[in-house]
């Protein structure tokens, strides 16, 4: 008997723990199945067509502010008021008088509390103004006399967004409702009425699009258990992530833009090895703390031609001030030792030569929140796989920094499987390294006529590797590397690596060079890993722009125009 | 005299006051004087734009420009720090805080506190709060914040050293002043900001949590140790641009009986961020309905 009531206690306790443990799970095929703004498809809409035109039109006009319709008498005189006013208008222009993105969310009678009670005069109406403007996200609110046409209160609100007027909140429905990705994911075709939050029948649900600070609300669609979000990006008319969470206590209260990123990124490819198949390549990868995209046992025909390759760090220096610049580590969004992160999943396309697919590339970018304004980075990690059984290891700054006097150095570890031997070419010979040691490819170091400067020799023959001098269509300038071999170990980078150099030094040592000094070893058949360090300088000057980023208004919105700088080596196999 | 003077000012207010802070007899430290500063219009700062360590700074008496910097090697010596705490004495504590990366900061040396002797200004180790980890990967913080209880002869320090994306391993330690000696513990908790009061005689610490925008408190003994398990009081949730804050630093303002909540970012990763993505909000306890009230 003690024993059944034993078991009559414990079920209650297993079926909650066996609940709790399906959430969970639940939960993390949500986050799986979580889509990122670039992997949504476009809503096509001719109410988005008629926004777009509506935008296109007040961005052209001398006061580019988008007027509210369907307006009273009254309130059309007031809103004319305002849009006549130097001091309402104030923030709807750059100060070089270029035209922001600003429109006129609400007029309403002002409520008691909008009015200073000395400066109440019940024989007259006071209508409450507000003003968005979607790129500085600044509500400039005024409290109008209607009688006598004057302010009674006129200020301005930083990261502040009023209530969304009615033309917007049916086109965020519209955007989400029509959407083939969202209506895939629901299995029908939702009603206007499904997006809006089930206990008010008025409300979009709340959200925040904290990486573009663009202005956005998210229509929900509840499904038996199950919320589908929808993030819609008002100032781009996309939509920026969709997600299923849980309705209730075991879903988080609130999805955005960046928890999207952040949680897809790290289920999965921080906790996950991603395998990719194609062109004859198989290519393991994963995003891991500190040390950017790692690529790990790559084959190529079936034959192990990669063990591990990877980015341990970015060195920044600025040369106007000494010592000062920044050694950073790349890698997941959180729980790592990042300083720039991730903030979209590696991405695989296409490699097109004189308009041949002859390869595909794995993408992987990182970047600061402020970005691409100043002292804010963006890095780009690209593996190309050419059919042919070539590779090239490369990245790329995309700006901006500290200021136009920058030099990058981004560190790689390139391990091949058995690599066995190195050599490198003096001019007339192959000239084989016996023991760990670096080298700086300049100006004047010889190259063969393939512009082959090194080999690593492995069991099935090895590498060519041909720096890069500018030769590979990416408008950059060269490497001007520093080379590096050492013995294979466990400790020197195997594993994840901390920061593995100082920022600010303009010589050999960027960091491989504690696996070499004071004493370096014999390489003893043992196997060998290169490091590969080059080096670029930033140009913001007009038409030579390199390693820059610069914001552009377009259309009363900031976009960003890049000019990365590529670097890194070509690896050519031989037989 | 001045003592006499102090504490003259400071009984009747805590006498009227039912609600105080539980570091009221902190000391600024003796050498500011003899190095030639002011306290007035000086600051200690370890946040100073591109600078490593502590720093004294005056400001001019207008207050518009820094007349002067104290800085000796000393405090360069264990890397970038984090915030500062004060004793009855005026010793200075502060702590191992890593910036964009851990050259300076290795992660074995991020459960360090650190004391600057009131006397000589020198900095040394204080304290190294126990590591129970090698493995740095997810997580390479450790000390996040201190405070400083009179009565219980307490310094606390949260810590979230060993804490893992899925497992909140972090603790928040009561230490002996005096002996070094951790007093008490709480485990398996990620804290951030560290605040005493004393609400109608009894005293509690407040804390922050890393993992969440929480509220959290405590209550404590006469000797500093915990009583109980920590409880939310109040939430910064959906509050502020971000919306997602955490609670980094929390000081509570005898004068105007407010505690002010210092937000920030964090996400357990060493994001460069030029703009440090931060608020300020002030709440005050309501000893009617005793809950926390945001004061706008």
């Amino acid at each position: 008997m003690k024993y059944v009531k034993f078991i009559a206690l414990c079920i209650p306790l297993i079926l909650f723990l066996s609940l709790s443990l399906t959430a969970q799970i639940s939960n993390k095929e949500d986050i799986e199945n979580s889509k990122i703004g670039y992997q949504v498809s476009e809503t096509k809409s001719p109410l988005i067509d008629q926004r777009k035109a509506k935008v296109n039109f007040y961005m052209q006009s001398p006061i580019p502010v988008i007027p509210l319709e369907n307006l009273s008498n009254e309130e059309k005189l007031v809103q004319d008021f305002c849009l006549k006013d130097p001091n309402f208008l104030k923030f709807t222009k750059d100060n070089k008088g270029q035209n922001y993105l600003n429109e006129i969310f609400g007029i309403y009678p002002a409520r008691p509390g909008d009015i200073n009670p000395k400066l109440f005069n019940d024989s007259t109406k006071y209508y409450r103004v507000e003003l968005f403007n979607f790129v500085l996200n600044i509500s400039t609110i005024a409290v109008v006399d209607a009688k006598n046409m004057k302010f009674v209160y006129l200020n301005y609100y930083e990261s502040s967004q009023p209530d969304i007027p009615l033309s917007l909140k049916e086109l965020a429905i519209e955007i989400a409702s029509k959407n083939k990705d969202v209506i895939a994911e629901l299995g029908f075709n939702p009603d206007k009425k499904d997006a809006l939050m089930p206990n008010t029948k008025t409300s979009l649900n709340k959200t925040r699009c904290e990486r573009s600070h663009h202005l956005c609300v998210a229509p929900t669609f509840i499904k038996n258990d199950k919320a589908l979000w929808a993030i819609v990006d008002l100032t781009d008319l996309k939509i920026a992530g969709i997600r299923w969470t849980n309705v209730g206590t075991t879903g988080p209260s609130l999805v955005t833009e960046r928890s999207i990123q952040d949680d897809k990124i790290t289920a999965c490819y921080c906790e996950k090895l991603n395998n990719l198949k194609k062109d004859n390549w198989e290519v393991n990868y994963h995003l891991t703390t500190s040390d950017g995209l790692e690529i790990v046992d790559v084959k190529y025909n079936n034959l192990p031609v990669i063990k591990s390759i990877k980015l341990v760090d970015w060195h920044v220096s600025y040369s106007s001030t000494d010592g000062f610049g920044y050694s950073d580590a790349i890698g997941c969004p959180f729980f790592s030792q990042a300083a720039v992160y991730a903030n979209q999943p590696p991405t695989v396309s296409d490699l097109v030569l004189n308009d041949k697919i002859v390869g595909f590339v794995i993408d992987q970018q990182y970047f600061n929140p402020g970005w691409p304004l100043p002292c804010n980075y963006n890095y780009v990690q690209r593996y190309e796989f050419y059919k042919d059984g070539r590779f090239r290891v490369t990245t790329a700054s995309i700006g901006r920094g500290c200021g136009n006097d920058g030099t990058y150095r981004p560190v790689f570890r390139i391990a091949l499987q058995n690599a066995k031997e190195f050599e490198e070419w003096d001019g007339n010979q192959w000239i084989k390294w016996n023991s760990e040691k670096w080298t700086l490819q300049s100006e004047t170091s010889p190259l063969t006529k393939e512009n082959y400067l090194y080999t690593i020799k492995t069991n099935n023959g090895g590498y060519f590797v041909e720096p890069n001098i500018g030769q590979f269509n990416d408008k950059s300038r060269g490497d001007n590397a520093y080379t590096y071999v050492t013995i294979s170990k466990q400790d020197e980078g195997e594993n994840n690596l901390i920061t593995i150099g100082p920022c600010c030094n303009s010589d050999y040592r960027q960091g491989p060079e504690k696996f070499i000094e004071p004493t370096p070893e014999p390489f003893d058949n043992n196997e060998l890993v290169m490091w590969y360090v080059p080096k670029m300088r930033n140009d913001d000057r007009k038409g030579n722009e390199y390693c820059w980023a610069e914001s552009v208004l377009k259309n009363g919105v900031y976009t960003a125009e890049v000019y990365p700088c590529f670097v890194g080596p070509m690896f050519i196999p031989f037989k | 005299m001045k003592y006499l003077y102090f504490l003259l000012l400071l009984i009747p207010n805590l006498a009227s006051s039912q609600i105080y802070s539980g570091n009221f007899c902190f000391k600024y430290p003796n050498f500011v004087q003899k190095e030639g500063y002011e306290m007035n219009r000086s600051a200690f700062s370890t946040s100073e734009n591109r600078q490593k360590g502590l720093y004294l700074i005056q400001y001019s008496l207008d207050r518009k420009k820094i007349e002067k910097k104290f800085h000796p090697n000393s405090w360069e010596s264990a890397g970038y720090l984090g915030g500062m705490i004060y004793d009855r004495i005026g010793n200075l504590y502060t702590f191992s805080a890593p910036h964009v990366n851990l050259i300076d900061n290795p992660p074995t040396k991020n459960n360090n506190i650190y004391i600057v002797d009131n006397q000589t200004a020198e900095l040394s180790l204080w304290k190294q709060l126990p590591i129970t980890t090698k493995d740095f990967d997810e997580n390479p913080f450790g000390v996040m914040a201190m405070t400083y209880f009179c009565t219980g002869n307490c310094i606390y320090a949260s810590t979230i050293s060993g804490s893992k994306r899925y497992e909140e391993n972090g603790k928040v330690y009561c230490i002996d002043e005096k002996t070094k000696e951790l007093k008490d513990s709480i485990q398996n908790f990620d804290g951030f900001g560290l605040c005493v009061i004393s609400i109608n005689g009894k005293f509690s610490l407040l804390m922050g949590n890393c993992r969440n925008s929480n509220l959290y408190s405590i209550d404590l003994n006469e000797n500093g140790k915990f009583i109980g398990k920590p409880t939310v009081i109040y939430s910064i949730e959906n509050v502020g641009p971000r919306g997602d804050d955490k609670i980094r630093k929390l000081v509570y303002n005898n004068k105007d009986n407010t505690l002010t909540i210092n937000t920030l970012e964090f996400n357990y990763n060493l994001a460069a961020i030029l703009n440090r993505p931060e608020s300020v909000i002030k709440i005050k306890y309501d000893l009617a309905n005793k809950k926390w009230d945001r004061v706008l």
